[in-house]
């Protein structure tokens, strides 16, 4: 809390130097501002003094922020740089014994005898809780003020007699309406009183000595009491005391409280005096002199706002109201100008907010972020004591141990340098031990001389552990910490022992193969000691490539590039991949890899041993486990196929090459599975081999109504749908246009075991069906269903011409062959591979053009042939071309259906022998006013009999699907609109439903529609009822369906929700 | 409660009385009009408050107009005022009054007579 009085101090200090000269420069003020500017400016010391407003970095706030480090030192004359080992501890200074973390600005002294000690306490607490004597008299003040206040208030009060003259109510209610006071107030009389007064805070009333005062002086009074009420000045008056009571301690407030005051009235005066004129003002000074001479006893400047306060300021005032003229623009423009730059200054003085967020930096030269992150330990022998020193400890970690600081005199830089060092529990107590410490304090300056210049310079320290070893022998202590497994004190003995000794003794180790203590040994060796290339031949000419990695670590890139280039000459494969990584050498690397491979496979090839794509083979059998392991390699095989049968390992000798392959045992095996982490280990294993293509394709499913549907998208589920792998009872849905390979179809669904689900071909297509084995009896997509229902089917290009030649009972239908029964086939649409023309489909027919052969050796006269029965679109193209060999007339036309083809015919071409030829030959296009429809197409010999007819009729439909007029509802693609409607569509908004009238047709149209669909169309007695069922979801598409335009859309839903749409009538043309 | 309000305050006393003692701020405002009296906004409050303090009269708002409603009614005040005059002038004792307005003939003797009847009725029922 020391915190908060050190705020107040530095807003106290900020805001004295403001008041300084605001009171020194007043008769500068006096002359060329207003007392209103004079009585306001106030404000801005008001405020520096009671809100702790500062920038970062301001003048006031760093005063009060000095960092507080101290430390007590003898300095010792010279100093030794620390490279010097071991021999000579170097000068040095004492440890310091404060408390490094105490952020008192004063260090506590230590206790140094009994009986001073209780008074420096007391002191101490004392200043501890300064800031409570503080807040305590602060307080005291303010309650106090309050206090005497509301007791003068009530004696004030007590003695108040209301006045009731009306004309005096009158003239004040008249002041009031002058200056604009809306709430009355009241008006009382009281001889107690020393002069008039404002009584009260919150509902201030007029107090007057007495009531019977000449019209003049009671006018003026009124007014100088209203003005204050209405400039609201007791509310400053109390903001004024209570920086006072903050600040008692500065006596610079208390005078400008005094000021304040008196630019109080002053304010008041030139506000009154700006509504009078000359003779006025005259009036007024009278007044104020009539009240000084008039008046009670009782007086308070906090309670009221009295009209005189002292002889002194009446001289003032009166002089200044004589004195009164208005002050000019440019006067009041710069007062402004100086209130503002006051305001800033008195900003940017600034105050202390608190502690400084950057932490005590001991060293201001290092680099912060550097010291972070970088942590060592290490042993250190100074005999007698073995340290364990790290560094550089965390600065937060650095909290929780007690520490100390050690000064150590850089010479080159010519400083003191502070180096912190940590202790842990057990250590602290040695604290006290000088010898240790000293030993310890030339210990730390060594190691700070070392990094000082690298990037980590050792700054923070954490002594781990401090061991008194006594004097013994280096040699014999060295022995001591090997055979003790003591890692990093064996390091710090080693790091002192003499060359030849740390030579034998890495020798030793290399030996006793302790590669621990061989790499705790080779970081404590000079740089570039010649130690470490002789033990790395050693290594490396007994393959021991662990020690050799190690050495590695020390040598450097060039010498590692010399051992490679051995490496590669003598071909030792495993040094060199090791040192290839080492050195980075990535293409290099993967480069021999490769020729390895190539070399690896031919040895596997002599051996009978073959890689292929799934795995490895040995004789021709697949392997199952195969392990090649080498000894002293980086390569070693081991591979896993659930699929194998045998278990082989390849045994190598010495020099790396392959001795023989053997099976391995099951014992040998079962360890090999079981280790590691192979999850399904056994079960693969339990499974039998399964022939490439007898799995089952994964089939999607949709779930609506309750129903579920299979969606067959792909030639493989509908072939694995007419093995039976998913039922023959289900219902399938198609999903996409299938094209089938050209393999014999299989029909769903047998005599034995018929199709009892339903298959909803959804409007695409199954093309390329190829039926051609010659003793099929079922011959369709369906075999044989019963109660199934199979619908919107379309088959193109199918070919089941061929089948069935050799069957007894033959049964053909492209898309159900036999109804068992109860099978619904229906909206289906079909179109041959070749459309033959014996074949009159009565229903429909697509392809492009289809020819009509004529042959007809005699024809009567007037008989008519006919030809059949065709599905004529808008634009079909038709063609005659027959002729008769005898005979004198021949007529090829078509009759609608319903009518008489004596009375009307279409389309009819008669010709008469011309120039000894019969011949029919014409060709044109299906047009208004003739309407598309079905057609009977017959041929006639109106006028004679004729002989050896010949000749075609071909007709050519559209390629368009949508010309073929089916009767249901069709999936449509893009290509397949016409003109018009697909302006229209394109008018239409996104993700809206339409049904579209144009041609004769009608399309349902919802653009943006991004998923797979399904639709279900069902006649209800007299319209469609369509059902649409979302399947997978796509990125973008659309739904486009089309039916006939005489039979009515009744309903339309969407997963079984109706949707409303948009009925349009599309022009044509 | 002392009876004593000043002349002001009773004609505002005397105008809500008549308004059957009780008046809106408004009503009060255009009665003293009418009466010749211009009286400023302010003192007519200032007014209306101390007789509020005095206990004679008590606000009601009636949305965001003041009401003002007679406490004391006229004959209670009258009552009171002559209660305060006989304590004053006569040591309460009503006799000494009656007779000043005799001497002074201010009290005509039918209106004797009548008072004295009264007196002895009075008497009896005690």
């Amino acid at each position: 809390m020391n915190e908060l009085l050190k705020m107040f101090f530095s807003l106290s200090l900020s805001a004295s130097l403001f008041i300084l000269p605001l009171l020194l420069c007043k008769p500068l003020f006096k002359k060329f501002f207003s007392r209103r500017w004079q009585y306001y400016i106030w404000l801005i010391v008001i405020f520096r003094l009671l809100i702790p407003f500062a920038p970062p970095a301001s003048p006031v706030g760093e005063l009060f922020r000095q960092p507080s480090v101290q430390t007590d030192f003898q300095e010792e004359p010279g100093f030794l740089s620390g490279e010097e080992a071991g021999s000579e501890a170097p000068a040095f200074l004492l440890p310091d014994t404060a408390p490094a973390l105490d952020s008192s600005p004063v260090q506590e002294p230590e206790p140094p005898a009994g009986t001073l000690m209780p008074l420096q306490k007391l002191g101490g607490i004392l200043w501890e809780n300064l800031w409570l004597i503080w807040l305590g008299v602060a307080l005291i003040l303010l309650v106090r003020k309050i206090t005497v206040y509301q007791s003068f208030k009530s004696y004030m009060k007590a003695g108040c007699r209301e006045i009731s003259e009306l004309s005096l109510l009158e003239r004040l209610a008249q002041l009031e309406e002058q200056l604009k006071i809306r709430k009355p107030l009241e008006l009382y009389e009281n001889p107690m009183a020393s002069s008039p007064l404002l009584l009260g805070f919150f509902r201030p009333c007029i107090v007057l000595p007495s009531a019977g005062l000449p019209e003049s002086d009671f006018r003026y009074t009124v007014l100088h009491e209203l003005i204050h009420c209405r400039q609201r000045d007791m509310l400053y008056k109390w903001l004024v005391q209570l920086c006072i009571c903050l600040h008692w301690f500065n006596p610079l407030v208390w005078r400008m409280g005094r000021e304040i005051n008196g630019a109080c009235e002053l304010s008041c005066d030139e506000a009154l005096i700006r509504l009078l004129d000359g003779q006025e003002r005259r009036a007024y000074g009278d007044t104020l002199m009539r009240a000084l001479e008039a008046g009670g006893p009782a007086k308070n400047s906090l309670a009221s706002v009295t009209l005189s306060e002292n002889a002194q300021l009446i001289k003032e005032r009166l002089d200044a109201i004589m004195k009164f003229k208005k002050r000019s623009f440019f006067a009041g423009a710069f007062s402004l100008l100086l209130a503002a730059a006051l305001a800033v200054g008195a900003a940017a003085a600034g105050a202390y907010t608190g502690p400084a967020r950057q932490e005590k930096n001991f060293l201001p030269a290092a680099d912060k972020a550097s010291q972070e992150f970088r942590y060592t330990q290490q042993g250190y022998y100074q005999s007698p004591y073995l340290f364990e020193i790290g560094w550089n400890l965390q600065e937060k970690m650095a909290d929780s141990y007690t520490s100390h600081l050690f000064t150590v005199w850089d010479k080159e830089k010519q400083k003191n340098e502070t180096l912190t060092a940590c202790f842990t529990p057990e250590c602290a107590q040695l604290e006290n031990d000088t010898a240790a410490m000293q030993a310890l304090s030339a210990q730390l300056s060594r190691l700070y001389f070392e990094t000082r210049e690298t990037s980590f310079p050792a700054v923070r320290f954490l002594i781990v552990s401090i061991q008194n070893v006594g004097d013994t022998d280096t040699g014999l202590l060295a022995e001591r910490c090997y055979e003790g497994g003591s890692l990093s004190q064996f390091g710090a003995i080693f790091a002192q022992l003499e060359e030849t000794a740390q030579e034998s003794w890495l020798d030793r180790i290399y030996e006793d193969k302790s590669i621990a203590f061989f790499a705790a040994s080779l970081s404590r060796l000079k740089a570039g000691s010649p130690l470490i290339e002789r033990l790395a031949e050693k290594a490396y000419a007994q393959g021991n490539i662990s020690f050799f990695s190690v050495l590695s670590g020390y040598m450097a890139r060039q010498q590692l590039e010399g051992w490679l280039d051995r490496a590669r000459q003598e071909g030792k494969t495993s040094f060199r991949a090791m040192l290839l990584e080492l050195l980075d050498k990535e293409q290099e690397l993967t480069g021999w890899k490769t020729e390895m491979q190539a070399q690896l496979t031919q040895e596997y090839a002599a051996y009978g041993i073959v890689k292929d794509g799934s795995g490895y083979t040995y004789q021709n059998q697949p392997v199952r486990i195969f392990l090649d392991m080498r000894e002293n390699s980086s390569f070693q095989t081991l591979e896993i196929n659930p699929q194998g049968t045998v278990d082989i390992k390849v045994i190598r000798g010495e020099d790396g090459g392959i001795l023989r392959v053997d099976y391995m045992t099951k014992q040998e095996a079962q360890e090999l599975l079981t280790d590691g982490d192979w999850e399904n280990g056994d079960e693969d294993f339990a499974k039998p081999a399964r022939a490439a293509g007898d799995s089952v394709p994964l089939i999607d499913t949709l779930k609506f109504k309750g129903k579920t549907y299979y969606l067959i998208e792909n030639e493989a589920q509908l072939r694995a749908l007419a093995s039976g792998a998913y039922g023959l009872d289900k219902d399938y849905m198609q999903q996409a246009d299938i094209q089938l390979s050209q393999e014999e179809w299989r029909p769903i669904g047998t005599k034995a075991q018929p199709f009892t689900g339903s298959f909803n071909g959804n409007g695409f297509e199954i093309r390329f069906l190829t039926m051609t084995a010659p003793e099929a009896e079922l011959i369709g997509l369906f075999g044989a269903a019963k109660n199934a229902h199979i619908y919107n089917v379309t088959l193109r290009d199918y070919d089941i011409e061929s089948a069935g030649r050799e069957a007894d009972n033959r049964t053909v239908a492209p898309v159900m062959a036999l109804n068992l029964g109860g099978a619904r086939c229906e909206d289906n649409f079909v179109y041959p591979r070749q459309a033959r023309t014996d074949r009159q489909e009565t229903g429909t027919f697509g392809g492009n053009t289809l020819t009509i052969p004529v042959e007809a050796a005699h024809m009567e006269k007037g008989e008519t042939l006919w030809l059949g029965e065709y599905l004529l679109f808008e634009g079909e193209r038709i063609s005659y071309d027959v002729s008769a060999k005898t005979g004198s007339c021949l007529q090829i036309a078509f009759a609608a259906p319903e009518e008489d083809p004596q009375n009307k015919v279409y389309m009819s071409v008669k010709k008469h022998r011309q120039d000894g030829q019969l011949r029919c030959a014409s060709d044109f296009t299906l047009s208004s006013p003739v309407p598309p429809g079905r057609y009977r197409l017959f041929l006639r010999a109106p006028e004679g009999e004729l002989t050896e007819v010949k000749g075609s009729i071909r007709l050519t439909s559209k390629e368009k699907k949508e010309d073929f007029g089916g009767e249901g509802v069709v999936r449509l693609s893009e290509e397949e609109r016409p003109e018009p409607l697909q302006r229209a569509m394109e008018n239409c908004a996104i993700r809206s439903w339409y049904v579209l009238r144009c041609g004769g047709r009608q399309y349902i149209w919802y653009n943006g529609f991004a998923w797979e669909f399904a639709y279900h169309p069902t006649w209800q007695e007299d319209g469609w009822q369509v059902d649409i069922l979302r399947t997978k979801k796509k990125e973008a598409g659309y739904l486009l369906l089309s039916l006939p335009a005489g039979q009515q859309l009744l309903s339309l839903t969407l997963d079984g929700e109706p949707v409303s749409y948009t009925f349009l009538e599309i022009e044509e043309g | 409660m002392n009876p004593q309000i000043p002349d002001s305050e009773l004609e505002l006393m005397k105008i809500i009385w008549e308004q059957g003692g009780r008046a809106l701020y408004a009503a009060i405002m255009e009665r003293l009009a009418a009466a010749g009296n211009r009286w400023q906004k302010n003192t007519v409050i200032t007014l209306l408050s101390r007789l509020v303090e005095k206990g004679f009269l008590k606000t009601s708002k009636i949305g965001h107009r003041n009401e003002y409603i007679a406490l004391v009614s006229r004959e209670e005040y009258q009552l009171l005022q002559t209660q305060s005059f006989l304590n004053k002038h006569y040591e309460g004792n009503a006799r000494g009054l009656v007779l000043a307005l005799m001497q002074k003939q201010l009290l005509s003797a039918e209106d004797y007579e009548e008072l004295r009847r009264f007196w002895e009725e009075k008497r009896r029922e005690k």
